[in-house]
């Protein structure tokens, strides 16, 4: 299917809108999306929420002969799936302009910075070596890609752990997970992309940019960075487009510091789940469904009462759901169902008359959760204080 | 899964494969009864398609399942913004975000006849009626009506700003219990076409208007009616700058 187009009003708003300071979802110009790191129960099972765009990514090893041209080193590779659930034009099996560049810039920024040290995946030289495959799936595009598919990749990278290997002569036993406990690779730093789309000729940079802002944006310019400071990767991508020197500098000053954040929240994150791990009361990603911004229904608890729900819910406890240090967690944590849609239906018929006894099983009325005052995340609208600070200042580049 | 009368269990939860039955008033009365969305007859039996919650309409009974929707599957008569993808000879291709585009007659237009044909580019949004909806053919708009009068639909200025919404969202916007957008456009001034589709176009007078008006209508999506007056008092005071 096409890719729904963009109307001239859409292009025109986005771009009249960065030149004032002022973006289409309320953020200031240098700031990110709310993101979020979750990882599964296998090892090496990451997911990356940036906004509405999510990503995750798997990783996977085996035995391989190791290439002829580095005989002590074991393989990294990676590989991007993007298929039509994530978005409209996407198709499976194909990955098109976007997911070649989304690969390539993965790669560059992971396996060209030489975060991962491959020569302790080596296990015999020129005999045996791991592959460390990543497989790095899209699941909901929203704009920004790039980031979102190599945090995911970095963040699965960090949480896998390989069987571990000894050699008896030149037999090469690999331990089960159980026999012996698994191996983490080696990792040397931790370099993660940020992405700005260039608006204004180059002059106004954006980060983190929505799907809407990527397609108005005359460019896009993409900083590889770790928590060093040190730049892994940088390119510079659009139809002539052109950027000031003054403009790069000051978005490799702001993506760095943002890079030492993302790299501390990466290892937060890390480091809650080992210690949920250790309690041996791990969930996996069904948290990350808990964390969804978007909600099927409408009517805040109060008004409805359900004395009879036809399919019983799982009410999941304040304390069964992850605190994570991002703060994504937009109720009091509560996942729930509940009816009505529209105004139409008045308050007044909201109570709903008990099943007749021929009705199924025994059903619990929902516990006092039902009642719980629903608070909406505070949300900002029409932010009129001054405090978004513009970037780059037009006056100071000419 | 029990069979449930419809008119008992107006407001609760269906899943897929689930069965409703007509209860014994419904089936002594004779009147009719329609089924509409998210409920199909198959058999005998009556079922439900769609996840969601069972409602009801009076005079004639109608009922169906109201669920989380965002592609939109046209249906005649209803008004939807569409952008203008393509001009093929006398007429042009419009995305509504069904599944197939629509087709938009250069003279379907008020005023319009062969020789003055309206001025549009591709990119352009359109404001259109569907005409045709059928499952087996392409959608056709019209932006007048069958006495070929101005009714308020036609070209939409290019100075606005289109957003979608969930279709469910459009519903409740447009019912007239819904006052949020009267009471928004007591703080600001605003020019708003709403279509069935889930697209919004709005304009106001600067473009940060136009933003926090687009906002505060996306926000209020999952808003009861207190939480939406709450919302446009909140919207007040910050355009009244406290």
């Amino acid at each position: 299917m096409k890719e729904t187009p963009l109307s001239i009003c859409e292009k025109q708003t986005v771009i009249q809108g960065v030149k004032e300071g002022q973006r289409v979802d309320g953020r200031s110009l240098s700031e990110q999306r709310k993101t979020c790191i979750t990882f599964g129960t296998e090892w090496g099972c990451c997911q990356v929420l940036l906004g509405n765009t999510r990503v995750m990514a798997q990783v996977s090893c085996s035995v391989q002969v190791p290439k002829s041209s580095r005989a002590n080193e074991g393989m990294l590779f990676i590989n991007v799936e993007m298929s039509t659930m994530a978005a409209e034009h996407f198709e499976a099996g194909r990955l098109g302009q976007q997911g070649i560049e989304v690969n390539r810039l993965v790669e560059r920024c992971i396996k060209d910075s030489r975060c991962i040290d491959l020569e302790s995946l080596c296990i015999l030289v020129e005999e045996q070596a791991w592959e460390v495959r990543v497989d790095i799936h899209v699941l909901n595009h929203e704009g920004n890609l790039i980031d979102a598919a190599t945090l995911a990749a970095l963040g699965a990278l960090c949480h896998f752990k390989r069987p571990d290997v000894t050699l008896d002569g030149r037999d090469v036993i690999i331990h089960q997970l159980d026999e012996r406990d698994p191996v983490p690779l080696t990792i040397l730093h931790h370099p993660l992309t940020l992405s700005f789309a260039l608006f204004n000729q180059g002059k106004t940079c954006v980060l983190d940019p929505t799907n809407l802002e990527e397609r108005s944006a005359d460019g896009k310019l993409v900083m590889g960075l770790n928590a060093y400071r040190e730049l892994c990767t940088l390119q510079i991508s659009g139809d002539g487009v052109f950027i000031h020197k003054e403009a790069v500098l000051s978005c490799a000053n702001v993506a760095a510091s943002r890079a030492v954040q993302m790299v501390e929240m990466l290892k937060n994150s890390l480091a809650d789940d080992a210690a949920e791990r250790a309690k041996g009361k791990y969930t996996g990603l069904v948290n990350s469904v808990a964390l969804e911004t978007e909600r099927i229904t409408t009517q805040s608890q109060a008004e409805v009462y359900f004395k009879a729900p036809k399919h019983k819910v799982e009410v999941l406890d304040k304390e069964q759901l992850p605190i994570t240090k991002t703060k994504l967690i937009n109720d009091q944590g509560v996942v729930t169902l509940e009816t009505s849609c529209d105004v139409s239906s008045s308050e007044s018929d909201m109570e709903i008359e008990p099943l007749p006894s021929v009705a199924v099983k025994k059903i619990e009325p929902l516990p006092s959760v039902a009642l719980k005052k629903r608070v909406h995340e505070e949300i900002d609208i029409g932010n009129d204080s001054e405090e978004e600070t513009v970037m780059l200042v037009t006056s100071d580049l000419t | 899964m029990a069979e449930k009368s419809f008119s008992t269990h107006v407001n609760q939860i269906y899943l897929p494969g689930d069965s409703v039955a007509l209860s014994k008033t419904d089936e002594i009365s004779s009147a009719k009864i329609v089924i509409g969305p998210g409920i199909r007859k198959y058999g005998k039996q009556i079922l439900v398609t769609k996840p969601g919650v069972l409602r009801t309409k009076a005079s004639p009974a109608t009922y169906w399942i109201d669920c989380h929707h965002k592609r939109y599957v046209p249906a005649r008569g209803d008004d939807v913004i569409g952008v203008v993808t393509n001009k093929v000879g006398e007429s042009y291709k419009v995305n509504i975000g069904s599944s197939e585009e629509a087709s938009l007659s250069s003279i379907a237009f008020p005023g319009a006849t062969k020789k003055n044909k309206p001025n549009i580019q591709i990119g352009d949004l359109v404001f259109a009626k569907l005409l045709i909806a059928s499952i087996d053919m392409e959608p056709e708009l019209v932006c007048v009506n069958s006495l070929g009068e101005n009714v308020g639909l036609g070209v939409l200025s290019t100075s606005g700003f289109l957003f979608t919404v969930p279709l469910h969202h459009i519903r409740k916007l447009l019912n007239p219990e819904c006052t949020l957008l009267k009471s928004l456009g007591k703080a600001l001034s605003f020019e708003i076409a709403v279509g069935m589709n889930g697209k919004i176009w709005i304009k106001a007078k600067s473009v940060k208007q136009t933003i926090a008006l687009a906002r505060a209508i996306s926000i209020s999506e999952h808003m009861n009616k207190e939480e939406m007056n709450k919302l446009c008092r909140k919207f007040v005071d910050r355009q009244a700058g406290f």
